[in-house]
């Protein structure tokens, strides 16, 4: 018999057999190996903290999505959402899988070009526009979304220096009975900015109207939302061609599907309150098809999820570095991953896992990451076995955001490796050293 | 070219097309054999000549149908009858006015019967001469003032006064060669048909026929030789053939039914030799009762079961897949098999709905027909669909519940325009494994596309029916959502045609129109094909540019552009400028025309794809390239995916080969043209400017491939088209842009 390992003994509070309002304990979950490949070996291999993104799991999660639309509607087509994750390596399995791009900057723009995107399905969104970026995007005949007024006077002067045509939609936000609603892009709906846009666009000699966008929020768990925005657009989508007999080519409904992951605060995991792609699917394509649109002059419908095709791909692995107590007694760990690597901690109540099996006592406890600075907090209130100093846990769901929204700070970002399909493990972006800043650095 | 040339040429055709009528032909070829064999014997050739052009005459100047005139389908029967009379009597001024008369006689017989039969769909065939040449035939004993021919009797002086000694020194050298009664007789009774006595007239006839059609030479072979067999079989004497002038109609009946009126094929021959003892024995039968009037029976029995078979398949119940009615008539049986190619699918005329998939998106067929579960016996024509993932399962977590499965609840679209005529809308849901043998059919849309033709939708989901009796549909509108009703272990979409509006009826062995089938890298376009179990299938989505460009309205006019770079000079003489035009017929066939050369491009577009069905004219044609390189193309057409076909054999090989294919083609055809289009490049679900194609046009014998060429195809919004074609000698571009009016 293997010898037990030793844990430093603890008292808790009896609960075993009797359910509390919280059902019966929850059985720790454990995460030995992602697509068949060890926890401890992957660390062994490229270091710790790693950043682990499964290839498997992308095209699983983009063919769910897929079918789930394209089994309800004539044209689909989703464009992936460069800023939820710009790694060369994820985003070109979304392209692989049929997505287009949508970018938010001209740096986002030139990283699709670079990949061999097709300028025309490049989805240009976003209120910061320069003349450059547009003439960028007109030259390449993408279609660009305008936020605002000011940009779709410095879109009309572009197209008339180059003399080309630009193809564009407007960016459109309503009251679709979400809390906070988004106002801040685009062109309002209920007090008529939407449809004065449409007018002077389609008066603009060097714009196409092809389409119309919205993006409602973000980790919208109600699909009936969906389904106000779909219909609104639909309208407008009317409206359009009753007055200028022109039919668009697309309607837009933006991202903001909610992973799986639980936000703060919320009572119940996000894995069992977070609506389906079905459901989203279900929502947003019978607002569409029992609108006043004729069937066969339905439009293309576009996807922008971002969130949610990404974040179940996506594991941080990291080490036990400590664990100690507080003043009051509280037990606290320290992980070598900190905020600086998980912008998404500050959402949700990240799901963190032990690599091996640990026994059947838990402790609440304070998850911190390494940084010297009291911000970094990953967990403020888990309830943890006992682990030790060196054991590795995985932190799941983490694809989305994380490794565009990380900063370096204090330490080196760590490698980022992906497990292909054939269960192979590669390096996608490589982990950072003084070397990375000596080159951008004045060397004074 | 002048008016009157073209009259000219119409009045020559029209004559010539009345001597090679006589084999259901109109080959020119032909025409001038038969015309020179009629001239053997002088009273019967201008006879036969006279008739002819009073019939023709007769048939423009009260004015009868032009194209039937041209053909020769007024003059053939009174041709016949010019040359029996002709025959029958020394020349003499008389004897051609009784010609003329018997013509006119013959000429509005032909009018009545052409009517009559006409009506059932049949043709007269010689009808017409028969009952005239029976009329001249009784009352010949009392046309005291005409002569008696004495020809015929003294073969050899006839000969002499044709060609001096050394002709008749050749017909008795064919003479003393031929020495087998099998042979001879076949001679003798091909040059019966035109009143002719010796062999000579049999061996040019057949020389003739052999240079017109291989299948109807082998016909004609085929149909006398089972005769002969079955004369010996049950003996009779065969000789008296030789005498009575008969041994005709078994050649003719081979001809007409072996080829002629039905596409040749293995069926079409066995039943040659099925039918030829009737033949023998009305033959033998009707020469008993016509004795009695010291007439003969002419080609009483070649009628009589050419009618009468020609009728009976007309009133065949079901779609036939063998001994198949000409559907165009080529005027040669080797074109109409080529044509029809076997291959009753290019001809969506029999298929006069296309119906779409009912449904969006990727769904797997989980039952076909004749499926193993429940499509059996009567309901055996039925499809049941399903959606699955990428590992082949049709439901996500256990299971267990009809949510989990990825086809509930989906949207149940109609396949086709129509109008709804039942539906059943409130069955509960099953729980999953239970069935509900009670309402067999659950919820249920049944829809009217056309008289016989019905589609029903079943098991659908408990009150989710969009539609109610008596709605209009148009296709693709969205009727209700699949579910798990009636007997439904796990939900699913029942799919079938039918030919009455009751639930519960049985199916119809009817094809789904034009959809994808998936494959590993990309679809394969399909067209009124039946779908079989575990294929994925997905509608096409229509193509803006290919929608625009290959709506051929009439009256648009196209101009063309070829540059060659070729050293051939045969190539360089296609270089230059045409234009084409598009003309709708009183059938509405619609064909695009070249002004410059007369080809003819016969297409045929549902809405949904574009089929060229028929090319006549010139072949060293820019308009001929432009036939096969889009020889089909769908209007739905996706990016990656590919279409196949075959090209027709007579357009696309000649010379010995052909003439070897020809021979044996109703048996299996060795020589093959594929037709293979590839979609490159067709823009984007939202923007459609172009779109590139390749042809393949793949000629094999006996598989192995001999030629290849590759024509890619370019064609823009405006509708113009690009085709490049590239050949062992030669790179053509054929330009094509649309006149702007």
């Amino acid at each position: 018999m293997e010898k037990l390992k030793y844990e430093k003994p603890v008292i808790s509070k009896i609960t075993a057999g009797v359910p509390s309002k919280f059902g019966l304990p929850a059985k720790q979950k454990i995460i030995s190996e992602i697509d068949g490949t060890k926890v401890s070996d992957l660390i062994e291999e490229y270091g710790s903290p790693l950043f682990v993104f499964s290839e498997k799991t992308i095209r699983n999660t983009v063919a769910e999505a897929r079918r789930a639309f394209e089994t309800r509607y004539p044209k689909v087509q989703f464009a992936w959402s460069y800023k939820t994750n710009y790694l060369n390596a994820v985003v070109n399995i979304f392209h692989d899988e049929g997505s287009w791009a949508e970018v938010v900057s001209g740096f986002e723009f030139e990283k699709a070009l670079a990949l061999g995107v097709n300028g025309s399905h490049i989805l240009f969104n976003g209120p910061e526009k320069s003349a450059k970026d547009l003439e960028l995007a007109i030259n390449n005949n993408a279609c660009i979304h305008i936020d605002h007024f000011d940009e779709l006077y410095l879109l009309i002067e572009t197209a008339r220096k180059l003399n080309k045509k630009a193809r564009v939609a407007i960016r459109v936000n309503m009251d679709t009975g979400i809390y906070p609603m988004w106002d801040r892009f685009g062109f309002n709906y209920e007090n008529g900015e939407a449809w004065n846009a449409i007018n002077r666009i389609m008066l603009a000699d060097k714009l196409e109207l092809i389409g119309l966008h919205t993006h409602i929020g973000t980790y919208i768990m109600a699909a009936s939302a969906y389904a106000i925005a779909a219909t609104k657009l639909a309208n407008l989508f009317m409206a359009t061609h009753r007055k200028f007999n022109h039919w668009l080519k697309y309607i837009d409904l933006g991202g903001g599907f909610a992973s799986k992951n639980t936000l703060k605060g919320a009572y119940m995991p996000g894995a069992e309150t977070c609506p389906s792609f079905d459901e989203y699917a279900e929502a947003i394509t019978n607002a569409l098809i029992s609108s006043e649109i004729p069937h066969e002059n339905l439009p293309a419908l576009f996807l922008e999820t971002g969130r949610a095709l990404i974040d179940d791909a996506g594991y941080l692995l990291t080490t036990v570095l400590a664990n100690k107590r507080s003043s009051t007694g509280r037990r606290n760990m320290v992980i070598d991953a900190g905020v600086n690597l998980l912008f998404t901690s500050f959402w949700y109540n990240l799901g963190i896992h032990p690599s091996q099996p640990t026994s059947e006592y838990m402790e609440e406890t304070t998850i911190y990451g390494p940084l010297c600075m009291n911000i970094d907090v990953i967990r403020d209130a888990i309830n943890f076995p006992h682990v030790k100093t060196g054991d590795q846990l995985v932190i799941e769901r983490v694809g989305a955001y994380n490794v565009t929204q990380w900063m370096q700070f204090i330490t080196y970002r760590p490698n980022v490796i992906m497990i292909d399909s054939n269960g192979k493990t590669r390096i996608i972006k490589k982990k950072e050293s003084l070397e990375t800043f000596k080159n951008s650095e004045a060397k004074d | 070219m002048t008016k009157k040339n073209t009259a000219g040429n119409q009045i020559l055709s029209s004559v010539l097309n009345s001597y090679s009528q006589v084999f259901f032909s109109t080959s020119k070829t032909l025409a001038v054999f038969l015309v020179v064999i009629s001239f053997f014997d002088y009273g019967a050739g201008v006879g036969g000549l006279v008739a002819v052009l009073v019939a023709n005459t007769l048939a423009w100047g009260l004015g009868y149908n032009k194209y039937y005139l041209r053909s020769g389908l007024y003059g053939f029967n009174a041709l016949l009858v010019g040359l029996g009379v002709g025959l029958y009597y020394q020349p003499s001024p008389e004897v051609y006015v009784l010609v003329a008369v018997t013509a006119i006689l013959c000429f509005f017989l032909t009018i009545v019967f052409q009517g009559v039969l006409g009506k059932y769909g049949l043709p007269f065939l010689s009808v017409p001469f028969l009952i005239t040449i029976w009329i001249v035939a009784l009352s010949a004993n009392s046309l005291q003032a005409l002569n008696l021919s004495e020809r015929g009797i003294f073969i050899y002086n006839e000969l002499y006064s044709l060609g001096d000694k050394q002709f008749v020194d050749f017909y008795n050298f064919l003479e003393t060669s031929i020495r087998s009664s099998f042979i001879r007789i076949y001679f003798h009774s091909l040059g019966a048909i035109f009143f002719q006595s010796h062999l000579l007239a049999g061996i040019i006839i057949a020389v003739g026929l052999l240079i017109y059609s291989r299948i109807t030479f082998t016909l004609s072979v085929l149909g006398y030789g089972v005769a002969f067999l079955f004369y010996q079989l049950v003996g009779i004497e065969f000789d008296s053939l030789g005498y009575t002038f008969i041994g005709f109609n078994y050649i003719l009946t081979a001809i007409a039914l072996g080829g002629y009126y039905l596409v040749p094929g293995r069926a079409s021959f066995g039943w040659i030799i099925l039918l030829l003892p009737a033949v023998v024995l009305i033959t033998t039968s009707a020469q008993q009762v016509f004795l009695l009037f010291r007439i003969s029976p002419y080609s009483l029995p070649f009628n009589a079961i050419v009618l009468t078979f020609l009728y009976a398949l007309k009133l065949r119940e079901k779609r036939p897949h063998y001994l198949i009615e000409t559907p165009v008539q080529m005027g040669k049986p080797e074109k109409n098999l080529y044509l029809y190619s076997g291959n009753t699918k290019r001809f969506p005329a029999a298929y006069s709905v296309s119906a779409a998939l009912p449904f969006f998106g990727e769904w797997t067929v989980s039952q076909a027909h004749n499926g193993e579960y429940t499509h059996k016996g009567a309901w055996r024509h039925a499809w049941d669909f399903i959606i699955t993932d990428r590992t082949g399962e049709q439901f996500c977590n256990s299971g267990d519940f009809a949510e989990d499965y990825y086809c509930f609840g989906k949207a149940v679209l109609s396949p086709a325009d129509g109008t709804v005529v039942e539906v059943i809308n409130n069955i509960p849901d099953n729980t999953i494994g239970d069935v509900n043998t009670k309402d067999n059919w659950g919820n249920t849309i049944i829809i009217k596309h056309s008289e016989y033709l019905y589609s029903k939708l079943s098991h659908l989901k408990f009150q989710s029916i969009d539609v109610k009796t008596g709605d209009a549909l148009k296709r693709g509108q969205l009727l209700g959502k699949c579910g798990n009703s009636g007997r439904s272990p796990y939900p699913h979409l029942h799919f079938q045609f039918q030919a009455s509006p009751h639930v519960g009826s049985a199916t119809l062995d009817y094809p789904l129109g034009h959809y994808l089938q998936k494959e590993d890298n990309g679809y394969l376009q399909k067209s009124f094909e039946f779908p079989q179990k575990n294929q994925v299938l997905v509608n096409p989505s229509k193509n803006e540019v290919l929608d625009k460009a290959l709506h051929f309205i009439p009256g648009r006019r196209i101009n063309i552009k070829v540059e060659v770079d070729s050293k051939n000079a045969k190539w360089k003489k296609l270089a230059g400028e045409f234009t084409w035009i598009v003309e709708t017929d009183v059938y509405n066939t619609t064909s695009i025309r070249c002004e410059q050369d007369n080809a003819v491009a016969y297409l045929y577009n549902q809405g949904d794809m574009h089929f060229f069905t028929n090319f006549a004219g010139r072949k060293h044609s820019p308009l001929f390239w432009f036939y096969i390189s889009l020889f089909k193309v769908p209007v739905g057409f996706q990016a990656n995916s590919q279409i196949k076909d075959s090209l027709p054999v007579h357009l696309l090989f000649s010379g010995i080969l052909k003439y070897l294919q020809d021979f044996v083609a109703p048996l299996f055809l060795f020589l093959k043209a594929d037709y293979e289009l590839i979609l490159k490049e067709s823009g984007d679900i939202i923007s459609q400017d172009s779109v590139k194609m390749e042809a393949e046009i793949t000629k094999r014998i006996a598989g192995k491939m001999i030629k290849k060429s590759t024509n890619e195809i370019a064609i823009n919004s405006a509708g113009d088209f690009d085709i490049s074609i590239k050949t062992e000698d030669a790179k053509l571009k054929i330009l094509c842009r649309n006149e702007l009016d």
